[in-house]
């Protein structure tokens, strides 16, 4: 059994901190009453008898910390490859999201006005103007085409 | 209802999956932690200390640059740095001048470091130079109310000081920290008083260990809890995290029966030699710092570090030899595989079993 289904089926058994994929953490601002315990999904490691919790990967280092400084080799076309930062990828990530969203925003606009989607789990995708100009031209450049073709078999 | 050792089918199920995970990583030994001793000099002579103070005051702190030439030439160049935190224990590490020498250069390295402190001299000005040389994450030892805390660091101003230093900490952003209590019988009537009292400090992270029979504690009866007063601490531990006001944690001394995964956060596993690795003041290879001497590995001034973590520590990772005596028969043994390996005394003989001590 794969490590992946194991950590998943002790989460399921509600053993989730135990597999070490999460930790439970009291809120950091003490001084509101009430604190909250919250979880959060960063790799913890067992807290040694005399050791020290683990700090969160997430917090950015002190501003004493030198920057590590990774070479940075132009691409053939003269472009620079520019690292991935954090930053960036949640940028990304939250780009994807939101074109995602909107696919789905749109399916669910389609099956509202057509009906269930198909049986196959396909979906109708709204016909727009310029679609079916776009589909028309394209038809009318294939009969032209295939008109040319059989011209030039009957010479 | 008390847990005592009984484990329900669902533990059990959670205990054997996680029991192969164990294997996965003891297969791994990834190194993750790693202790540098370095110094046993101390400003406090605590009744428990587990350090082997008796022989080793006059060991001299082991140089930095010893320290940096086993990091560079032997660590960095097999592990990921992020992935590695590196732990200055002691004695007590602010005796050391050139703590902020060390953090600056291992920080430069890339790696995250932290330190365990009696709060004696953690003045906010040396918190402040600390932080500023990278360190992330502290652990502060209070063990009690003023007197108790005062008794057992045989030191008057003792509990001052750690309360100060840890009211300087929370006031620092983003340092990872967590306050250890060692729960002797004097407590054992006030621990709801005490967690009140933390609470009411601010305090959101609290770690709770008991005295295992060891360095200058073996002696000390007055610090031992009995069968019962663990049991009452096991079941303190479980009610408060059920409540969720601060986050508490039992160290990970021993297999606890029906109160695994509810007085920590994870299973019990001992990662001494799986993923610990320790750098003693002599330069001794070891698990953790709490594991006694016969079990040293190798040693930095006559090994090579790296060689010694691949290819030793066969007593830490295939822990079947410890399936003797008490032990041979244990139910539980796949859970536990013989306790902490600080449990285990020269001869390998077990110490003090958490299991046993369970109704």
């Amino acid at each position: 059994m794969k490590v992946r289904w194991k950590i998943a089926l002790l989460a399921l058994l509600g053993f989730s901190t135990a597999a070490c994929c999460s930790t439970k953490k009291a809120a950091k601002d003490s001084d509101s009453e009430g604190q909250n315990i919250e979880t959060e999904g960063i790799d913890t490691r067992i807290i040694l008898m005399y050791g020290v919790p683990t700090p969160d990967g997430r917090f950015p280092a002190p501003e004493s910390t030198p920057e590590i400084v990774r070479p940075v080799t132009p691409l053939p076309d003269g472009r620079v490859a520019v690292e991935l930062t954090e930053e960036r990828a949640a940028e990304i990530m939250e780009q994807m999201n939101k074109e995602k969203a909107e696919t789905e925003r749109e399916a669910t606009i389609v099956n509202e006005v057509n009906g269930v989607p198909f049986p196959d789990g396909r979906v109708a995708i709204v016909l727009t103007e310029e679609r079916a100009a776009e589909l028309i031209r394209a038809m009318e450049e294939e009969e032209r085409r295939q008109a040319e073709a059989a011209g030039d078999s009957q010479e | 209802m008390a847990r005592g050792r009984y484990i329900g089918l669902r533990k059990r199920i959670g205990l054997k999956l996680f029991k192969s995970l164990y294997d996965d990583a003891v297969q791994r030994h990834e190194l993750r932690t790693l202790f540098w001793e370095c110094t046993l000099r101390c400003n406090l002579k605590c009744r428990h200390c587990g350090s082997d103070c008796r022989t080793d005051v006059l060991q001299r702190d082991m140089p930095l640059e010893d320290f940096l030439r086993v990091l560079d030439e032997e660590v960095t160049p097999n592990v990921d740095p992020s992935r590695v935190l590196i732990i200055f224990s002691g004695g007590e590490v602010l005796v050391r001048p050139d703590l902020e020498e060390a953090g600056r250069e291992v920080t430069r390295r890339g790696y995250m470091w932290g330190m365990v402190t009696n709060g004696m001299s953690l003045t906010a000005q040396r918190l402040q130079s600390l932080v500023e040389a990278g360190l992330r994450t502290v652990s502060v030892s209070f063990d009690g109310f003023e007197e108790v805390h005062n008794d057992i660091r045989q030191s008057s101003h003792s509990f001052a000081r750690a309360r100060a230093a840890i009211a300087n900490i929370r006031k620092v952003k983003n340092l990872a920290y967590d306050v250890i209590t060692c729960v002797t019988p004097a407590m054992i009537d006030r621990l709801e008083e005490w967690k009140e009292f933390l609470i009411a400090e601010g305090i959101t992270n609290w770690r709770i260990f008991s005295i295992f029979p060891a360095g200058r504690a073996k002696g000390d009866d007055n610090l031992h809890l009995n069968a019962e007063q663990f049991q009452r601490l096991m079941e303190f531990i479980r009610q408060t995290r059920k409540e969720a006001r601060i986050a508490l944690n039992y160290a990970c001394e021993g297999f606890l029966g029906g109160y695994e995964a509810e007085v920590r956060d994870h299973f019990y596993m001992c990662n001494a030699g799986i993923s610990v690795a320790s750098i003693r003041v002599n330069g001794d290879i070891s698990g953790c710092t709490s594991v006694r001497g016969n079990y040293t590995q190798g040693n930095i001034y006559r090994d090579h570090f790296w060689e010694v973590w691949q290819n030793r520590f066969e007593a830490f990772r295939d822990r079947t030899w410890t399936r003797c005596d008490e032990c041979k028969e244990c139910k539980v043994w796949e859970h536990c595989r013989g306790g902490g390996m600080h449990l285990r005394d020269d001869e390998g003989k077990l110490m003090y079993c958490h299991y046993n001590m369970l109704k």
